[in-house]
């Protein structure tokens, strides 16, 4: 196979050409045989050079009798087959199987209105592995026929090839397309363009993604959630901001979510994302005012929606009611974006645009930069708050950067002797002054046993864990009574249950870090919770397993709650 | 069991029903069971609280003979026997209950055992002590006293 660039031997590449193709009588140019591409210069040079001749040969039926089969502009990159239909029956053409042989320019042929074009893409940049890049038209993928590469005419060009951008008169989506590099482990990549005569440059460059290196089988194994729609989130306590999703990493982590999302979008991948095929999600979204409808019909989550010259998916909605909903992100499929006074039109609902919509700039990892330990989110991506640090940053869909809080886990790994061992952990601030727990952090106010929340006399502490457990030395009873609470707020937590008894005013409060089982399937066991760091905690406590038929020694526990949260091993041994 | 503990006060109440009967009010403990039990109230309503007991594991077969361990109790907790008791013997390990049960008319026999003491002869003040009180003692008349 050999590739004929536009400086080729003229002899050899015109040669090679029309032993590859058969130029018939009435200019039909159809593919033979052979592996060989050629720039389209030598489309036009081999048809000259049948024009020229004095007698046809072999397949070649066109000699010097012929009307001028071609022209050529723009040095060779512009090459226009000649219609001569009226007056001579010969209409110059190729077929799309002969484009697929070509490249470095466009090709047009057909009468005025009823022209057919194959544009020029050259795809320029580097990859880190070897990647079969994706062409996106009209919101479906073109069949590949350059594998991982083609006419790679120089160490910067991956692609270049001809692409049918208009056909038979009519434009083919705005001779836009999209390149996709998304291979696992490195980079994605996406490079929209609009293509027209001679060759139009698409650059993509992708790099080894480091934090992308888990086998693709086992990151699609992982049971995190896909979260979609219109999401208010609060991430950094100054209250909600609008997003897009609000994903959460679950019980894995950051690198976990970013690898899983990269699994969605892979190449070839048979998963969606907002309705969408992940081959075709170009990430080409646009935010709009919607003027609130007459009401009675209802968004859906991901439909697909039409609007004049364009089409494209609910990507999130304010309000799914057409009557109160303000504000739609729509997913450009194909076509161009919608204006203002354009009306969308879903399978029910359908509003009108009141401004010019916004387009929102995105990242084809969806979610943005995962740095290893941080996030630079996508403008509009939502995540669970509760799982951000101070180290990330975020973008609400206003465009507003947001800085989270520093949400930092504490955690104590306990090793047991047996699987089935139960170990509970108790950790709370440590005393002032005693090497203590400190029992006394609020005082409670008067409150009747049935409550559903439990007030304190004072502020809680913006380190308090936002949910937990938290005991009263409650008048009159034995011991600390603890209760779960799922929030706070004030002075107020929000409990899960209901007070057991009443609490007298100045009863002494104080909310533990961990308070539970440490949990798992070996003997390796877990208690975590998290808080919102703003300065070191001292904090003390202990591990005990009081089970009756294997008791193990009480073990002491101790630590100061840092930047990085805090997290402290501890080995039961046997009491006998 | 129905031991109970009032985590507030410090207190551990045991009642004879949970004791092993002798003869008439005269009960025994086995220490053993003690500890178990008081793990188990440690881990569960008392967890939040100091612990009760400091376990010492036994010592078996050291030079050929079973050491009993040694249970203290600790942070100030007291141990108080109800019901209709006038004697408790406590078995299985060393211990200083004695020291701290309240006394409500029973009598309590621990069975400790120290047929091997660490003891100080005489005043316990060594030759080096005395030297070392007569180098202080001049520093602090002299003004040149250096404590660390």
């Amino acid at each position: 196979m050999a590739v004929y660039l536009r400086n080729a031997s003229a002899g050899s590449a015109v040669t090679a050409f029309l032993s590859q193709f058969k130029i018939a009588a009435d200019g039909d140019i159809t593919y033979v045989a052979g592996a060989d591409t050629f720039h389209v210069w030598w489309l036009h040079r081999a048809l000259q050079k049948l024009a020229w001749d004095f007698a046809i040969s072999g397949d070649d039926e066109i000699n010097l009798t012929k009307p001028n089969p071609s022209t050529s502009e723009a040095i060779g990159t512009i090459i226009t087959l000649k219609d001569w239909a009226a007056d001579y029956a010969i209409s110059y053409n190729i077929t799309d199987e002969v484009a697929t042989y070509l490249f470095g320019g466009s090709v047009e042929q057909g009468a005025s209105g009823a022209v057919t074009r194959y544009s020029g893409l050259i795809v320029l940049g580097s990859v880190n592995t070897s990647t079969n890049l994706q062409v996106i038209q009209n919101g479906a993928l073109l069949t590949s026929h350059w594998g991982s590469g083609k006419n790679q005419i120089d160490s910067s060009t991956l692609l270049s090839i001809l692409i049918k951008t208009h056909d038979t008169g009519v434009e083919i989506d705005n001779s836009i397309v999209n390149v996709k590099a998304n291979t696992w482990g490195d980079s994605f990549a996406i490079w929209q363009t609009t293509l027209g005569l001679g060759e139009k440059v698409a650059a993509i460059n992708t790099a080894s993604d480091p934090q992308n290196d888990t086998l693709q089988a086992t990151v699609k194994a992982y049971s995190i959630v896909k979260s979609e729609g219109y999401k208010l989130i609060d991430v950094d306590g100054a209250g909600d901001k609008p997003f897009v999703g609000e994903w959460s990493y679950g019980s894995y982590n950051k690198k976990a979510l970013h690898e899983f999302v990269k699994s969605i979008l892979v190449y070839n991948t048979a998963e969606t994302i907002h309705g969408i095929d992940g081959d075709l999600w170009t990430g080409r979204l646009f935010d709009c005012v919607i003027t609130p409808g007459a009401g009675g019909d209802l968004w859906v989550q991901n439909e697909t929606i039409t609007w004049p010259g364009g089409e494209g998916q609910l990507v999130a909605v304010d309000n799914v009611a057409d009557d109160t909903a303000t504000r739609i992100v729509i997913h450009l499929n194909k076509g161009i974006a919608p204006a203002n006074a354009d009306v969308l039109s879903g399978t029910a609902a359908s509003q009108i645009v009141s401004s010019t919509p916004d387009s929102i700039t995105t990242n084809p990892n969806l979610l943005g930069v995962f740095t290893g330990t941080a996030w630079i989110g996508a403008t509009g991506i939502g995540f669970a708050p509760g799982e951000l640090g101070n180290v990330d940053s975020v973008t609400d869909l206003n465009g507003n950067v947001l800085s989270p809080p520093n949400n930092v886990n504490i955690q104590v790994t306990v090793e047991t002797g047996l699987a089935g061992d139960d170990p509970h952990v108790f950790l709370a601030k440590k005393h002032a002054t005693n090497n203590a727990p400190d029992y006394a952090v609020y005082t409670g106010t008067n409150q009747t046993a049935g409550a559903g929340t439990l007030i304190i006399n004072e502020a809680i502490s913006s380190d308090t864990p936002q949910s937990g457990q938290v005991l009263v030395k409650t008048t009159g009873q034995s011991t600390a009574e603890f209760y779960d609470y799922t929030s706070w707020a004030g002075s107020t937590f929000a409990l899960s249950g209901t007070l057991n008894n009443n609490i007298t005013n100045g009863d002494d409060v104080f909310p533990a870090i961990l308070y539970t089982s440490a949990t798992g399937g070996g003997t390796s066991k877990l208690a975590s919770n998290s808080l919102i760091y703003s300065s070191d905690i001292d904090v003390t406590g202990w591990v005990r397993h009081g089970d009756p038929a294997t008791p193990d020694k009480p073990v002491p526990i101790s630590g100061t709650i840092g930047t990085a949260g805090l997290s402290l091993t501890v080995v039961l041994d046997d009491e006998s | 069991m129905s031991y109970s503990v009032n985590w507030i006060t410090q207190l551990v109440s045991i009642p004879d029903t949970d004791l092993t009967l002798v003869s008439g009010t005269h009960y025994r403990l086995n220490m053993f069971t003690f500890l178990i039990e008081i793990r188990r109230l440690e881990a569960n309503d008392g967890l939040w609280a100091p612990q009760i007991v400091e376990h010492t594991n036994p010592k078996i077969n050291f030079a050929g003979a079973d050491y009993a361990g040694f249970d203290k109790i600790i942070n100030g907790y007291k141990i108080i026997f109800t019901g209709n008791l006038t004697r408790v013997d406590l078995i299985g390990s060393n211990n200083n209950i004695a020291d701290i049960f309240i006394s409500n008319g029973v009598s309590v026999v621990p069975s400790n055992s120290a047929g091997l003491q660490k003891v100080s002869i005489g005043s316990g003040v060594t030759p080096q002590d005395v030297i070392d009180i007569a180098v202080k003692s001049r520093d602090v008349l002299l003004s040149t006293e250096n404590y660390p």
